[in-house]
């Protein structure tokens, strides 16, 4: 991944008490040059892609990660705790501005 | 000998993820280590249930030399605690039992709303604690950053401060504490496996005692109650009223961010997902819905008979970790019949039926 490459990313939590997906995205042409470096990193550390998951115990969150970068995308997926590689993005992304709704 | 049915039943606490169904088909299609793996734990499942049944009828057969020397009124052994914004649990202790409240309300929140639950168990169900067996309550409350949840975790409870966008702080709502403990009271008593049905019998549960808790607290009756799950949780500016409508699936919540609320109230709307583990928050909906039919049906407080059915059903020897809504159902009316009598059991029967479950 090259310094210049645009990288969006969506994390979209379900489960929880409320049990609704929450979806929050960010994207490296909307952030200032030091955050955006930031959010290439984060993504470059991500582990391999995996498959989705279950909750771990009743009203437990569950992440998945939409990653693209320069058209290429992967998915990952997450349960609580999150794993150590990827808490910092999962983290980040908590505090994105929402995005709506699928419906 | 000394009998001890209760301690004998809580060494049935092997926490097994995955149910029976899932284990059956890892023993068909797995790896020859997998199907070593998945027989092992389907075989401690098994076990377990057989002491539990067990269990059961030595207490049934032997009443008087049941040893339960219950206090006359057994108090709630309360601690708070403030993991200031980590994720470190417990985090440091800031209100245990007795003490006055103080200038956090999240702290005194969670302090009346673990004690309203306490209460209610031991009220209604004669139940000493979660476990039935006086277990100190703790809670954490300020884990995490803004994070938007509240949870039962085996061992206690743990309060987000939501992010203020969507959700507000998790002790805002009674009816929330109530329905996280009560999960710990199912994990305890039914094991009910969160997946599919099991999973949304396990929701629906939590729901139905948040409720109660709530209403036992406000002293309403059935027909006075709002049957409300997470009021006050939604942040200003949310679309919806609250998380979810026992009385009225599907009508909580219409927001561009949230989503429409699209809890069924009746089978033909069963929602078949893998997502959420097998949609066990949107499907909560059906029983949900069958408990507020029969609590209607029943009037007055609905702790009283319709709570009193749900509350044995799920203490039920033949109540199986992967049940189904249907055998859940049954099971209600069998103990409609045994508590009350012939109008109970066909109040129940048509709260039931009205969903579209059939029995």
């Amino acid at each position: 991944m090259t310094e210049a490459e645009r990288v969006r990313v969506v994390l979209e939590r379900s489960g929880g008490f409320a049990g609704r997906t929450i979806r929050r995205g960010l994207d490296t042409e909307d952030l200032p040059a030091v955050e955006a470096d930031r959010l290439r990193a984060l993504v470059a550390a991500l582990p391999a892609t995996s498959g989705p998951v279950g909750a771990t115990a009743p009203d437990r969150f569950t992440y998945a990660v939409e990653v693209d970068v320069s058209g290429r995308r992967g998915l990952h997926h997450f349960a609580e705790p999150v794993p150590a590689e990827a808490r910092d993005l999962v983290q980040l992304l908590s505090r994105a501005p929402l995005l709506p709704a699928s419906r | 000998m000394h009998l001890e049915p209760r301690s004998i039943a809580t060494t049935r606490q092997t926490p097994c993820a995955l149910p029976p169904n899932i284990l059956e088909r890892i023993i068909r299609n797995g790896t020859e280590e997998q199907r070593d793996w998945a027989l092992g734990t389907l075989s401690l499942d098994t076990t377990n249930r057989m002491v539990r049944l067990q269990t059961a009828q030595i207490a049934a057969a032997l009443p008087r030399r049941r040893p339960r020397p219950v206090p006359a009124s057994p108090s709630a052994r309360r601690t708070i605690a403030d993991a200031q914004s980590t994720e470190t649990l417990p985090g440091k202790t800031v209100r245990t039992e007795g003490q006055a409240s103080v200038s956090d309300v999240a702290v005194n929140e969670a302090y009346d709303g673990l004690g309203a639950t306490f209460d209610f168990y031991s009220a209604v169900f004669h139940r000493d604690s979660i476990d039935d067996e006086g277990l100190a309550l703790l809670a954490t409350v300020h884990y995490g950053d803004h994070y938007d949840n509240a949870f039962w975790n085996g061992e206690q409870m743990v309060f987000g401060d939501g992010d203020g966008e969507l959700f507000n702080r998790f002790t805002i709502s009674l009816d929330v504490i109530g329905h996280e403990l009560t999960h710990g009271v199912t994990e305890d008593e039914a094991g009910l496996a969160y997946l599919n049905q099991a999973g949304a019998l396990n929701e629906s549960v939590s729901d139905v005692f948040g409720s109660l808790v709530k209403q036992y607290k406000l002293g309403q009756k059935a027909g006075d109650a709002d049957w409300l799950i997470g009021e006050g949780l939604l942040a200003p500016g949310v679309q919806g009223v609250a998380l979810r409508s026992m009385k009225a699936p599907g009508t909580a919540f219409d927001d561009p961010v949230l989503g429409k609320d699209d809890q069924p109230a009746n089978m033909s709307g069963y929602v078949r997902t893998t997502s959420d583990n097998g949609g066990v928050h949107t499907n909560s909906g059906i029983p949900n819905k069958a408990f507020y039919n029969a609590a209607i049906a029943f009037g007055g407080h609905a702790w009283e008979k319709a709570g009193k059915i749900w509350y044995e059903t799920l203490r039920s020897p033949q109540l199986r970790t992967n049940a189904s809504f249907v055998a859940f159902a049954n099971l209600t009316v069998t103990q409609a019949r045994t508590l009350f009598d012939a109008d109970a059991v066909r109040a129940v029967q048509d709260a039931w039926r009205a969903v579209g479950v059939k029995i």
